[in-house]
């Protein structure tokens, strides 16, 4: 009876021509760019579960989601920030340095909490100067956080010689970095966890709030929003906090992951991160972009990485090919949009 | 405000003589900033001695000429709402071309040309993806910055492709001078004279503008967004592609990683310093160069001050906010005396 | 400049004289010295600049007044300490001392030697990359005809380098991680080579330990993959982790620094491997990461140490000598050496968690037949 109904709808969309209903499905699918990603990520799964035997096994499915969890935990934010029509260039700076600045206080207090709390609070410092300079000063918060992406770097280098090493020992700080939450049935990592939390969590707030709704309009139209009494810079202020404290999150797992704080982690962070919002449909003159699309997409440039490896190819490809997978998810998106008659 | 309204011949007799003289000359844009540049110059004048010799200038302008020639065309392209983030990425495949073109003909001028020629080839593909297309070109030069530098390093397995000849006179065309002048840095100011001609006193100079002020209002007078589009992303390849010829020439060598350092983001972040908008329209070519030389000059007065990279990337973060903000004042100065006169 | 260069002893038959003249009177020595390979004839500038003394120099030699050292990447810890050991070298000569750091940008790094030779007596140079920097380091030069001492990786146009042999260094830490094979994991290595293809040197580093190792387990070693760990901590668990899901049997994790070899072996116990049957072999041991990690008597066994301290020394060595006109040999090998739990303390002395290291007997280090 469903099916029947499926079918119905899908020659109706079709506009009274005969089709099958798979066409149907498929142009559904393709409505959207999250229907891109997702194929890509299904010719990508199957391709490399066909060539390699390690592909899909619980441990390499566990590392994929653990490597893409930093980069997707700041990612959500960031496309909270960039719909909302501004951008951050100081998260992966902000590896670096709030990494650091935990570990140090991992080590002076033993206390798992709070070196969390620590690192979040730096964070909403940090995202509360981008969104100051931004909002405060007038300027473009691409200019203020390029700028920060500098300064932040520098306090980085200016907080440790190199490295801070764990001597704090903390058992469960070990236990986020490579412990998982549960083994059975499915080992699923903390990082993994506190990802798909963030996530969901987000994903309501973006879906289901008022603050979510406020987002899209300050980022669609900023003055129509201002004048319909959206407090505008209220709305960008929280998108700048909420970015940079879950890019502290982000630093907080990856000084678990190496057991260390290193000055010089993240580079080129912030571009895997912003790369990946863009991808998943997101556009930097904003009101536009959904979580799942972010997700999709760092799912996607995270397996490439991992099966470059897997297959064993000449590492040089780990630079070409994110680099073609963007064009071709770009170039099948604008002819998705040609075809389905969107606006740009 | 309320008393403002409706008052303004008052108003305008109570802003006080000097603020309307600063006020005419913020109108000049260039003024302002070649102020800037004096400030900067002048500090490290009197803070770092070494500042003072005069050998350091045409040097700068030659440290400068990569940045000053990729930032005539990232100017044009942001003036007409555009992006190109491949331009590092290019200063690697233009010098691995040039030089591997050398070492295979043993002829520099097919294989200046072939460098050349990566100028254009990889411009008119982005220009065609962007306009045909219908690509965002922050996207497709962020997919390609990643996709050219991935090839170069998969051709030239990471390692520097030295010149086998030795062409002496490819050399010239970074150590060389005319008269008291570097040759890259004429280049770069025949160039920049070219493009400010073309951008001040021709159509399509005028065009470029009205495409990044509102997309379609000029596709709706008339203008051909597409072929314009187009033509500055395969002036802004080729720009890029000789700034990579002049690094080769530097180098004698097609390094697989010119340019990773940031290249892109320093001539966007010096463009926009120089008051170009990010969001198209607005904006002087002559000021993105100052804006260029600013930055440059940060850069050589804190080396010659053997300032720490920690502490430099500070003062440079800082400086760049400095600068910008600078500039939102000197509008805003500008917007507010139109209410004075 | 330096590949035209002939053998200094090949135009100079007085001095060759009074080297054959020690030499007989030393044959014993060199008898004793000597492996199978023939030793090489010991360089006299190289002698001179292992042996100087800020306090009793040659009579009628000047001291430069300012060297600067234009580095690559000076956040980093080697260069952190090998700067520090130039400073405290300078120091003891009088003279001034100071770096410049390009960050690792190739355009930043030759306008800064640019800048900085025109006021420097001598210039200390480590190149972002060799062969780009060339052009510019033989013209520099050959123009104001100074002397420039070049770290890290051979350059065009450099008086001489001063470094360790990165091939050697890693053939030698290869030899050990064969022995410690041998007798430990049944002489079976699978190799997780976690390397920097950028760079010539960490591509010889990577070279001289897969030969190392090869030399004492033969077919008994096998690398089951090499990537790319960029040097950085954060790439080299990323990659490594990648790496280890599709050769679950490696038992020997190579890096071709402190950083990369940590990261592996981070990536490793996340992955749940045991331990106990793994090797983590590590490159320069400059800072307290390395040395913590031997003491800690887990899977990271050693480290091919290049002691950054002693080697800024040798580099204002080499630099005062080269401006008192010392014919300087290509490459002043900088002594390295695998360091491990065991030995670590003969090099460094821990002192209120200070490493400090032992001059005396990182001199004593052979750098024979290292080139």
């Amino acid at each position: 009876m469903s099916a029947e109904t499926v079918r119905t709808t899908a020659e109706i969309e079709i506009g009274g021509r005969r089709a099958n209903p798979l066409a149907g499905a498929a142009r559904r699918l393709f409505a959207a760019q999250e229907g891109i990603l997702l194929l890509c990520i299904v010719a990508l799964f199957l391709y490399l579960a066909n060539r390699s035997p390690v592909f899909w096994t619980e441990r390499n499915i566990g590392t994929l989601l653990t490597q893409i969890s930093m980069v997707a935990i700041t990612a959500i934010g960031m496309t909270l920030l960039i719909i909302a029509r501004e951008v951050d260039l100081s998260v992966g700076s902000m590896q670096a340095f709030i990494g650091v600045l935990a570990m140090q206080t991992l080590n002076a207090t033993e206390n798992l909490f709070v070196g969390l709390v620590v690192a979040l609070l730096v964070g909403a410092i940090v995202g509360l100067i981008n969104a100051g300079l931004t909002l405060g000063l007038g300027i473009s918060s691409f200019v203020v956080t390029l700028a920060m992406f500098s300064i932040v770097r520098g306090a980085a280098y200016t907080s440790t010689d190199a490295a801070v090493q764990n001597e704090h020992k903390i058992p469960a700080f070990r236990t986020i970095g490579i412990g998982a939450i549960i083994d059975e049935p499915v080992r699923i990592p903390w990082p993994v966890i506190i990802m798909a939390a963030v996530f969901i969590i987000f994903f309501l707030v973006l879906r289901g709030t008022t603050f979510g709704r406020y987002i899209y309009a300050v980022g669609g139209n900023p003055k129509a929003a201002a004048l319909s009494g959206i407090p505008v810079n209220l709305v960008k202020t929280a998108c700048f906090v909420i970015t940079s404290m879950l890019a502290a999150l982000s630093a907080f797992i990856l000084i678990a992951r190496m057991n260390s704080g290193q000055n010089n982690a993240g580079f080129g962070f912030e571009l895997q991160v912003i790369g990946a919002v863009l991808l998943g449909g997101a556009s930097l003159a904003g009101g536009k972009g959904t979580l799942i699309g972010t997700l999709l997409a760092t799912i996607l440039l995270g397996t490439i990485s991992n099966g470059i490896t897997l297959l064993k190819w000449d590492t040089n490809w780990q630079t070409a090919v994110p680099g073609i997978v963007i064009v071709i998810a770009v170039f099948l998106d604008a002819l998705r949009r040609r075809v389905t008659r969107e606006e740009a | 405000m309320a008393v403002a309204q409706g008052a303004d011949v008052r108003l305008s007799d109570t802003v006080p003589g000097w603020k309307r003289r600063l006020a005419r000359a913020a109108r000049y844009e260039d003024l302002s900033l070649v102020l800037f540049f004096a400030l900067v110059v002048g500090f490290f004048l009197i803070f770092e001695p070494s500042a003072r010799e005069p050998r350091i200038y045409p040097d700068l302008l030659r440290d400068t000429s990569p940045h000053l020639l990729t930032g005539i065309g990232m100017t044009l392209l942001l003036l007409a709402g555009q992006l190109d983030l491949s331009v590092g990425a290019m200063l690697a495949l233009t010098g691995v071309v040039t030089v591997d073109v050398f070492n295979r003909t043993d002829n520099m001028w097919l294989g200046i040309i072939a460098g050349l020629l990566t100028g254009p080839i990889v411009g008119a593909i982005h220009g065609y993806l962007v306009t045909v297309q219908g690509m965002d070109s922050l996207m497709t030069t962020l997919g390609s910055m990643f996709t050219i530098r991935g090839l170069v390093y998969v051709y030239t397995d990471k390692a520097p492709i030295t010149d086998e000849n030795g062409f002496k006179s490819f050399n010239k065309l970074w150590n060389g001078d005319i008269g008291p002048l570097p040759v890259p840095g004429v280049i770069a100011i025949v160039l920049i004279a070219l493009a400010y001609i073309l951008l001040t006193r021709t159509e399509f100079g005028r065009n470029i503008y009205a495409i990044g002020g509102n997309k379609q209002a000029a596709r709706v007078s008339g203008i051909p967004v597409r072929r314009i589009t187009f033509t500055l992303f395969v002036i802004s390849g080729t720009l890029a592609a000789l700034s990579g010829l002049l690094i080769a020439s530097q180098t004698s060598t097609g390094y697989f990683d010119a340019g990773v350092q940031g290249f892109e983001l320093i001539v966007i972040a010096s463009v926009v310093l120089g008051g170009v908008s990010l969001a198209g329209g607005e904006g002087r070519l002559i000021s993105a160069m100052i804006g260029v030389l600013i930055l440059g000059m940060t850069g050589k007065g804190l080396r010659l001050m053997n300032v720490h990279t920690t502490q430099q990337l500070v003062v440079t973060g800082v400086l760049m906010l400095m600068a910008v903000y600078y500039h939102r004042m000197r509008k805003q100065l500008v917007l507010r005396s139109r209410d004075w006169t | 400049m330096k590949g035209s260069t002939e053998h200094p002893l090949l135009g100079r038959i007085g001095r060759l004289a009074v080297v054959l003249t020690a030499m007989l009177m030393l044959t014993p020595a060199i008898v004793l010295a000597q492996d199978a390979t023939p030793a090489a004839t010991p360089h006299p500038g190289d002698q001179t600049v292992r042996s100087m003394d800020p306090q009793n120099l040659p009579e009628g030699w000047t001291i430069p007044a300012r060297i600067t050292h234009v580095t690559n990447y000076g956040v980093h810890e080697w260069y952190q300490n090998l700067t520090k050991g130039e400073a405290v070298r300078a120091e003891e000569y009088g003279i001034q001392f100071e770096q410049v750091d390009a960050n690792l940008d190739l355009q930043a790094s030759l306008a800064a030697a640019e800048e900085a030779i025109r006021n420097v007596d001598v210039l200390n140079f480590t190149p972002v990359q060799e062969e780009p920097s060339a052009a510019t380091i033989t013209r520099l030069a050959e123009e104001t005809g100074k002397p420039i001492i070049c770290e890290s990786s051979p350059t065009g146009g450099c008086t001489t380098l001063v470094s360790i042999d990165d091939y050697a260094a890693g053939y030698k830490v290869g030899v050990w991680a064969g022995e410690y094979v041998q007798e430990n994991l049944g002489g079976q290595a699978v190799i997780l080579d976690i390397g920097l293809p950028a760079l010539q040197t960490t591509v010889n580093r990577s070279k001289g330990f897969i030969d190392g190792i090869t030399s004492v387990l033969g077919d008994g070693a096998r690398v089951a993959q090499s990537v790319d760990g960029k040097g950085l901590k954060d790439e080299a668990v990323k990659v490594a982790s990648d790496a280890l899901t599709a050769n679950p049997d490696v038992n020997v994790i190579f890096g071709i620094n402190d950083d990369s070899a940590l990261g592996g072996l981070q990536a490793f116990e996340a992955a749940g491997g045991d331990t106990s049957n793994l090797l983590v072999v590590g490159f320069g041991c400059e800072g307290k990461a390395c040395k913590d990690a031997l003491m800690e008597g887990g899977p990271y066994k050693v480290s091919a140490a290049m002691f950054p301290e002693y080697q800024g020394r040798l580099l204002i060595d080499a630099a005062v000598a080269a401006f008192n006109g010392v014919e300087l040999p290509p490459h002043v090998v900088a002594p390295s050496t695998p360091v491990t739990a065991e030995n670590l303390s003969e090099y460094y002395t821990l002192e209120n968690g200070e490493y400090t290291a032992n001059f005396d007997a990182i001199a004593q280090i052979s750098v024979e037949g290292e080139k």
